[in-house]
Order: C-alpha cells, then structure tokens, then sequence
C-alpha cells in the first residue's frame, strides 16, 4: 500500500535534501508543504500519514505545527528534521508529541535505521521495489533527462545558500546555548545578494540607532573568501556579564573580552558548521574589535568605490528570558561564488 | 616509525599545517617542498599541486631576479635574511584577509628566508615564513596621514 508522505519545510533546498534523504525504493506518494500551514492541510487531507517536519519557518512555525497536530489530534507520525540541535529543543518536541528528530543535513542510513525503529518502514517494503531498484539507473537517467540539472553559471541560489546557513546557524546556536545554559532563540537567517557598497545600507537596516559594540573576523579557504562581523547590542552587555559570571562592575577590559569570547563561540561554531557540509576548511584571521558602544556607520568603512557583488547571510540570535541579542552576519565575496556555487549543486545532487 | 614517533609526527605536522603564517620549504633548484594550511587557504593552490613545482612557475610574477639573490645570499653566508613590507608591500599575491570591509586590497606581508641546515652542515633548502602585517601597515600608513593632516593644520593656524 502507498503510504503518505508529506515534506514541511520552508526552503525547496531542504525539501530536496530530504527527499533525496528517504529509502530509494519505499512505495509512498510525496507531497510538499512550505510552512506548518500547509502541512495541516494536508495532513487534514490525508496527505501525511508520516510528516517530516522542519523547525524554523515562517507562517507557523515547528512547533506551532506540533502543537495543532497534539491538540486536534490528528492522524500522523512526525519525524522533526531541524538544524536546531540545542538538547533543550531536542525534549521539547518529544514532549509535543514528534516521534523522533532528524539532524540536518539529514542522512539516508539514519533515515533509514530510524524508519525501521519505529515499524514504519519493513524490510519487505524494500524486497516489493527491488525490481525498481534492479533499473535504478535508467530511471535516473531518464528523469535526469526530463528534470535538467542545475548548471554551474554564476546566478546565485540563494536558497541552498539559505539551507547551508540554516544547518550552521543551528550549530552555533546550539554552542552558545551549552556554554551560557540558556535557550536561544534561532530565526530563519536572512540571505541577500548585494554591492558590497550597499553594505552600509543592509547593516544601517539592522538598526540606526542602537549603541553598538563590533567584532571582525576574516576567513579564507579553497577558493572561498570572506568576513564574518558579530554586532552586539550594547543594551544587553550586563546580561551578558551575569550570564558569562563576571562580577562586578563592567570595565572595557571586561567587554572586550565577552565580545571577543563571543565571537569565537559563534564565527568559529558556524564557520565549521559550514565548511564541513560543503566538504572544505577555512582558515581564520585574529578577530578584529571594530570599537565599542558606536553606531554602526562609525564602525564599518566599507569602500563605497569598491563595487562587488557579495552575499551576506544575517543571523539574529536572541537569548530569551536575559533579553540578549546580538547579529551574527557573513559576509562572502564575488570571487567565491563561482566555486561555492559549484558546491552547492554538487551537495543538492547528492 | 613507532608509535610515539608517528603521533608526535602527527601533531607535529598538524600544528604547522594551522599556524596563522606562510611556511615554505625549498630545495636547492627552488622547488617546493613542503607547503602549509596559510599557503593553500590564502593561494587556493592545494600542496599536492604545489609539491615538486617551481616556485616562480606558480607564481609567475615574482620578481626573480632580485629573490634569487636575497635566496643566494641566505645559503651563502648561512643567516636569516628579512623582507619587510615596507620594502615590498608583498611578496606573495594575496588578497586581504579581511576582503570587504578592509581598507586594502592585498595582504602586506614580512618574509623571513631561513637556511635550512642538513645534517652534514651544509645549506640545500631554505624555508620561507610569511607574516600577514596588514594590519600594521594599514595603521601605520593611517597614522602618517593623520600626522600629515596634523602638520597642515598647524600651519594653517599659525598663518
């Protein structure tokens, strides 16, 4: 029998992913959701007898998915696919009623092992499609054929950029969430094409007005180049010193020190997140402070005559219930894209 | 190789593969040798590729001339030799490790030419160390404008 499956996740790259990511000869019919909206739906539909369910998405996010699921109880298996490895969120969903989670980027063999856990998929399932599997690479070709690859050119997508950040986003959330035993709130990273020019404008947009403590860090590494800036918000330093156990009054050595600390946790922690997805290493500068309680225009010169095409990927971290925030923003330059683009279709071929 | 020596190797080899400057091993005919983690990450050329290759055919415009004879000089008197930025902005054509929002484009760099001794005395290699001084030289040029502006001013006043 055709079992039901239904893919939640904001980001066509991930849905791809997981796809990919599901036992090759397991007879189930597919179907996509972009938010936890759409995924009720179709689970309402019957559509999702068995629902891999992403985290972090606009509209309703995981758990607000998980909790209408519990509370209308209605008729599906979820399986939560996130990033979002802290242990807190680990609990909290089993407590909303997920079956299991799924780290990304998600891999076939714990797909599998987990699917057979549970009961759901059976060895015999695969035995009935073995035949399919005998004429695999026909088929492939054929479909191959039918869906034309992505091409390595230089047009940006950003969705598998976004995806990428997303796994290391969660990585570094998770790190800084162990070291500071807090939660920490993980947003969906925003990701843009822009003239390193307009750089200025882009940061300015974060906030205006706000007082603000700066780190840089340069990183290079198999033809990929770029900055990573940690922006902390000066209204949360004294959080940040109870949470980081600094007693006391709070001299600038004692800041320099918590936004150096922090910007290895979160650099370091996302950097590694992704260059290990994408199979490369990076090597990393001294981390530069910028300066201490400006505005943002004081901090960054960034050359209004120099004209490339950068992508910046903007991460909010927000530390709920010490009112903590900070920006975790990655800069990538022109030159790299080629290359990091060229990794990117290699990943989602996979 | 036992044990103690391969882990000591191993540690060894990966302490100089991630040490935050260039290092280069050359032979007597200027071939690569050895060639670590700050030249690939910086040069996007793997080991692998640079291992058994000239130095000047992997980068061609080195000025051959003149790091031929600070090279021979290095074997012949068996003393470090020393490049600084301020007499080359660089050596080695990288870019700044800080691509965007830094002031320069290239990385500024010190070189150190070390003989390498064999263990009969003799010099057949030299190892070459690259310090990134970016930030040095962008301070210091940033001062000695400021000072200039300084200067100016004062004149100005005194007028």
């Amino acid at each position: 029998m055709t079992i039901p499956v239904l893919i939640c996740d904001d980001s066509s790259f991930a849905r791809k992913q997981m796809t990919k990511a599901l036992p090759a000869n397991w007879d189930i019919s597919i179907t996509y959701a972009e938010n936890g909206e759409q995924a009720i739906e179709a689970i309402k539909a019957g559509l999702g007898d068995i629902l891999f369910l992403d985290l972090n998405m606009p509209v309703l996010d995981g758990y607000g998915t998980l909790e209408v699921i519990q509370k209308e109880e209605l008729p599906t298996l979820t399986i939560v696919v996130s990033g979002d490895i802290q242990p807190n969120a680990h609990k909290r969903i089993k407590s909303f009623g997920a079956l299991d989670f799924i780290k990304k980027p998600t891999d076939k063999n714990k797909v599998k092992s987990l699917l057979m856990n549970y009961g759901i998929l059976r060895e015999e399932d695969c035995l009935i499609n073995e035949l399919l599997e005998d004429h695999k690479e026909e088929l492939s070709e054929v479909n191959a054929q039918v869906n034309k690859p992505l091409t390595a050119d230089s047009t940006l997508h950003l969705d598998s950029y976004q995806e990428v950040a997303n796994v290391a986003m969660g990585r570094a959330g998770d790190l800084l969430a162990r070291v500071l035993d807090v939660k920490v709130r993980l947003p969906i990273p925003k990701v843009s094409a822009l003239a390193s020019s307009e750089l200025h404008m882009m940061l300015k947009s974060t906030d205006d007005s706000a007082s603000i403590s700066a780190v840089c860090q340069g990183y290079v590494g198999s033809g990929i180049a770029g900055e990573a800036l940690i922006l902390f918000y000066d209204s949360s330093i004294n959080s940040l010193a109870k949470l980081m156990n600094h007693e006391g009054d709070i001299t600038e050595a004692i800041e320099r020190e918590m936004l150096v600390e922090l910007s290895n946790l979160l650099i370091g922690a996302f950097l590694k997140g992704f260059s290990d997805q994408l199979d490369l290493s990076f090597s990393q500068s001294h981390p530069e402070l910028l300066g201490l309680h400006r505005n943002i225009s004081e901090l960054i010169n960034s050359d209004a005559r120099d004209w490339q095409e950068i992508v910046a990927i903007e991460i909010n971290y927000f530390i709920e219930d010490y009112n903590i925030e900070c920006d975790l923003i990655i800069l990538i330059t022109q030159d790299s894209l080629p290359t990091l683009n060229n990794k990117l279709i290699y990943l989602l071929d996979e | 190789m036992s044990t103690v020596d391969f882990k000591e190797f191993h540690w060894m080899v990966s302490m100089i593969n991630s040490i935050d400057a260039g290092l280069v091993v050359l032979d007597s005919d200027y071939i690569v040798e050895s060639w670590n983690g700050f030249m690939f990450h910086h040069s996007n050329i793997d080991a692998c590729d640079a291992k058994g290759k000239n130095i000047f055919d992997i980068f061609p415009n080195l000025d051959k001339p003149w790091l031929l004879r600070k090279f021979e000089a290095v074997k012949t008197i068996k003393n470090q030799s020393f490049i600084t930025w301020e007499q080359r902005p660089y050596i080695f054509p990288f870019k700044n490790y800080r691509p965007i929002t830094g002031t320069v484009k290239h990385m500024y760099q010190n070189v150190t030419i070390l003989p390498l001794a064999s263990l009969t005395g003799s010099v057949d290699q030299i190892c070459l160390i690259v310090y990134d001084v970016t930030d040095i030289a962008t301070n210091r040029q940033a001062l000695q404008k400021a000072n200039e502006e300084i200067k100016i001013l004062r004149k100005e006043s005194e007028q």
